[in-house]
């Protein structure tokens, strides 16, 4: 319990705040103290994520711009070792039923009372313990290799779907036997070794496919000895290599996007609108293009009217709101909580312009 | 003395702003002014242009502004959309 207590880090996102709060609260008071964050829009979220590694995502289903299910599709896409929680007010089996098939660790409403408030915490008081050791989703903690020995044992003919981050893997079992795997430019037997290498990710199981040509004659036992072998040999030789799977390295933009009401950041050259940073933008190109013109178009502007140096531009929108500073040579685009009023954007204008070191 | 004239650069009066405002229709015409008669028209052609402009881009861009307020050094530019058009105030500061 202590490994995981100490980096347990769990971020709740929903756009109702109130709600926000409350699961904050209920959290926090887990026995593994876990650092609860909250979100209250998809762009926030993402912000985060890409800055700090979280153990937990609690997302709602039924949000404003981008609902639950595109945020669960790029988190398995982006993050494949998060551990993923639906809490929601769909009661619909159909919902739950693609929530689980995108991966998805727990599906749970949104708890009414007391008891359910209760239950609720243990599930994911569980889960985090869980995540602490790792494994492949579906059958919680086991390894990929427990997975293809219960197959192969039961004489099963399946196909097993991996899937980790943007990659995807199969293992083709015919009556108990491993006849194929296929990952990337590699086949058959090297394939099912450089599977094996993963060290998280998703799977599914899907009915045997016995038209798949044979590939691999040797049996699962010996495979299996193989690997773990060959597995052995590189984790004892290559235990210093980077996690291919670790979260995205802390951006340079990450302190300024633990501001409160910071949803997107993009940092871009004002001599070439190419060059850019982004963190928590969508269409970063555009964005890019975009503020490097309008900085440059009023910069000329000053120019003609001699007003002095630009030093920045606020904008105040229905979906959200804007600010952008500019100094030695750089442009910083931030999007902005549309729910700030004009004085908190001002505010947290002068704090952007006080706390970014280009 | 006068030699040392020579190598001065010729004095410059800064350029002084009014404070007022003004709007102009979503063809950049004006509509109603505030702003004193000898502030330059052509100065507030460029401002509002931009300003629509830039309106205009940011709605293309699905960020649609209702205001934006442009701080430069001697001069607060702040606009209101205005169906298309705008509102345009005018702010001096001190330099």
């Amino acid at each position: 319990m202590a490994a995981h207590s100490a980096a347990a880090k769990i971020l709740i996102l929903d756009d109702d705040t109130d709600l926000l709060e409350t699961y904050r609260d209920l959290l926090s008071c887990l026995p593994c103290r876990p650092e609860v964050h909250t979100a209250s829009s998809a762009a926030r979220a993402f912000a985060l994520l890409e800055s700090e590694l979280f153990a937990m995502l609690i997302t709602d289903l039924r949000m404003p711009k981008v609902d639950g299910f595109q945020v669960l599709m790029s988190v398995r896409q982006k993050f494949p070792a998060l551990r993923t929680v639906v809490l929601t007010g769909l009661v619909d089996e159909q919902y739950r039923a693609r929530a689980y098939a995108m991966g998805i660790d727990l599906y749970t409403e949104k708890p009414s009372t007391l008891g359910e408030s209760k239950l609720f915490g243990q599930c994911v008081e569980a889960l985090l313990a869980r995540g602490a050791h790792g494994g492949f989703r579906g059958v919680q903690c086991k390894s990929l290799m427990d997975l293809v020995q219960f197959e192969c044992l039961s004489q099963n003919s399946s196909v097993l779907r991996i899937t980790n981050g943007s990659l995807e893997a199969k293992i083709w079992i015919h009556g108990g036997d491993v006849v194929d795997a296929a990952v990337k430019n590699f086949l058959g037997e090297g394939a099912f070794r450089n599977i094996f290498a993963w060290k998280a990710g998703n799977f599914e199981v899907l009915p045997g496919d016995p038209s798949r040509e044979r590939t691999i004659f040797t049996s699962y036992q010996s495979l299996l000895l193989d690997t773990a072998q060959a597995l052995d040999e590189t984790i004892a030789s290559d235990s210093a290599a980077p996690d291919e799977l670790a979260p995205h390295p802390t951006s340079a933009l990450a302190p300024l996007a633990r501001m409160d009401g910071v949803e997107s950041l993009l940092v871009v050259a004002s001599e070439n609108a190419g060059a850019f940073e982004s963190w928590g933008v969508e269409n970063a190109g555009r964005f890019a293009a975009w503020t490097h013109k309008v900085m440059d178009d009023f910069r000329m502007l000053g120019k003609s009217l001699e007003t002095g140096t630009l030093d920045a531009i606020e904008g105040l929108g229905p979906r959200r709101h804007i600010a952008i500073l500019s100094r030695h040579g750089k442009e910083l685009f931030a999007g902005l909580d549309r729910t700030l009023t004009p004085k908190q954007v001002r505010e947290t204008l002068k704090d952007l312009d006080t706390r970014w070191e280009p | 003395m006068g030699a040392l004239n020579f190598f001065k650069s010729p004095a410059r009066t800064p350029a002084r702003f009014p404070a007022g405002s003004y709007t102009v229709d979503r063809s950049g015409g004006m509509v109603v002014s505030t702003l004193p008669g000898d502030f330059s028209a052509a100065h507030m052609g460029a401002i509002s242009q931009l300003v629509l402009a830039t309106l205009q881009s940011a709605r293309e861009l699905g960020v649609p502004l209702a205001e934006i307020t442009v701080h430069y050094a001697g001069l607060q530019i702040r606009a209101r959309d205005l169906a298309g058009g705008a509102i345009i105030f005018l702010t001096p500061r001190e330099f």
